[in-house]
């Protein structure tokens, strides 16, 4: 059988879920609401329309890279829940192909994100997302998507390892993000140390990048360019550690204990 | 090439748990092979180290050929497994899911299996909504649609009314004609007595006994199987 079909099997069984719990379909609309509501409310207090356009172009990129991350291992986590990760388990679809389908279905959710939030910021704010070089915006986000992959492989093998209660992982390593990725601040503004840490995380690239186009113009290739390899670098050591983390669950029964 | 070959396996869980310890047996071509014990006594484990699902520490099997450690993809293609405690995503309908995981084999889905377990007419109802001898047929169902080689089933009819268990025992005997053998655990000894061309007496982690059903109890003089476990797990701890 083809990847493909096991793709679209995947995506479709995602989108029906999704269709059917209202919980989740509200989650889409609300977050992006409140977050780009808080920040017209924020930008009377802000002087500088460089300020506003580094936490637009910040928030529209962090709830799109979330979704993409969410979606890559939530859907993991929803089947240990309904104890149905056993079933999943026993197909014969090797572990790549259940990661590429569950991020493809969180690229669709993260372009409704970011359809939904440059719509407001558009409106709100007079912002246009698109306003600047197209191939370069879907670069950045591109590779947004692609980390977010990466951090749905670590989250993934760390539920491997502590079962339901690493969920919470899920919602915490995107917050740390904000810090240490910059997603609302140049990260010169950052104490040298957490500036060092920051340039390790590849999302840094691609948020500096995004903002170098909107505030200066510049489109700085080189920093894409360094954007991809360290997210590749990223997904291949997550790639490394789910493949051992998978042996050892294997070893310890976890699929036994989660039926 | 005997579907099945074990071959002294040992599965030792943390904290020291012997979950198995020395097991050997062969499964024939053709066979409906039982595995029956108490609770705790390693049948789920060793099932599960068969369907790829948990490594042992020592021993080897083969299952149609294959190592479930090695060649676990390929064997996952030619397997079919299910357990008693089947569960499934509540927000999706039978339909669907029977739709998912056909199109994860590559198959269509097996809409006259539905019917054979009587299931036709709630395959377009929630999961959520479905009572644990639905699941289990949809668990069955979804267990056996790609037309596996090897059918292994974790105590197939555990919970289910005695009408649709009797369904359900049939269907497994029916079995033996589609596919090459079937494993199947149960600690329901009528059950094995009625379907199992042999079966294997496992007790905390070992094996105790393998026979067809008529010599068991011939050897052991008992009346049931019951009596016979009874009297060999006693001979095994003197
Ligand atoms: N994942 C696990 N971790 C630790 N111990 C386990 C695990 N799974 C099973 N066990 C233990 O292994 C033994 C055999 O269990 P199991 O194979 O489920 O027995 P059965 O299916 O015959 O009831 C039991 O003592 C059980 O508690
Ligand atoms: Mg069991």
């Amino acid at each position: 059988m083809s990847a493909l079909t096991v793709f679209k099997a995947l995506m479709l069984r995602n989108f029906v879920y999704l269709k059917r719990t209202g919980v989740e379909v509200f989650s889409i609309i609300f977050w992006p609401v409140i977050i780009m509501s808080s920040l017209a409310f924020f930008a009377t207090f802000i002087q500088s329309k460089e300020g506003l356009v580094i936490l637009v172009t910040g928030s529209i990129a962090w709830s799109y890279m979330f979704t993409s991350h969410v979606d890559t291992s939530y859907t993991f986590v929803r089947d240990i829940w309904h104890r149905s990760l056993k079933k999943l388990r026993m197909l014969p679809i090797p572990e790549w192909q259940l990661i590429i389908g569950n991020w493809l279905f969180g690229l669709f959710r993260s372009a409704a994100m970011i359809a939904i939030t440059s719509t407001i910021a558009f409106f709100v704010f007079g912002f246009n997302l698109f306003s600047i070089n197209l191939l370069y915006l879907f670069a950045v986000f591109f590779g947004l998507s692609l980390f977010g992959m990466g951090i749905g492989i670590i989250i993934s093998s760390a539920i491997l390892r502590y079962g339901v209660n690493a969920e919470v992982l899920i919602w915490s390593v995107a917050d740390a993000l904000i810090l240490l990725s910059g997603v609302f601040f140049p990260v010169s503004v950052l104490p040298p140390v957490l500036q060092f840490v920051s340039y390790g995380l590849p999302p840094t690239y691609g948020l500096e990048g995004l903002r170098g186009a909107f505030i200066h113009g510049a489109y700085d290739w080189v920093m894409i360019a360094k954007f991809y390899i360290a997210d590749l670098i990223y997904i291949g050591i997550f790639w490394i550690v789910l493949k051992a983390q998978m042996r050892h669950s294997l070893r310890t029964g976890f699929f036994q204990k989660y039926e | 090439m005997e579907p099945i070959v074990v071959n002294g396996l040992e599965k030792v869980f943390a904290g020291g748990v012997r979950a198995l310890s020395n097991v050997s047996f062969t499964v024939g071509k053709g066979e409906i092979f039982g595995l029956l014990g108490p609770n705790g006594a390693g049948k789920t484990t060793l099932v599960n180290i068969l369907s790829t699902l948990l490594l042992p520490e020592k021993g080897e099997a083969r299952v149609m050929g294959l190592d479930p450690a090695k060649d676990s993809l390929e064997l996952r293609k030619i397997i079919g497994l299910s357990g008693g405690y089947a569960r499934f995503l509540p927000k999706l309908t039978g339909r669907e899911h029977m739709k998912f995981y056909a199109d994860c084999y590559g198959v269509k889905p097996d809409f006259k299996l539905a019917k054979e377990f009587q299931m036709e007419n709630k395959l377009d109802t929630l999961i959520e909504d479905y009572s644990s001898g639905m699941l289990q047929r949809l668990g069955l169902i979804i267990a056996l649609q790609h037309r596996p080689e090897v059918v292994l089933l974790d105590e197939p009819t555990i919970g289910l009314d005695p009408q649709i268990a009797v369904v359900v025992r049939k269907y497994i005997k029916k079995l033996k004609s589609k596919c090459s053998a079937v494993l199947i655990t149960t600690h329901n000894m009528y059950e094995a007595e009625e379907i199992c061309d042999r079966v294997a007496f496992i007790d905390k982690g070992r094996i105790i006994a393998i026979d067809t059903p008529k010599k068991l109890l011939r050897k052991t003089k008992s009346k049931t199987l019951e009596k016979a476990f009874i009297k060999l797990a006693r001979e095994g701890l003197e």
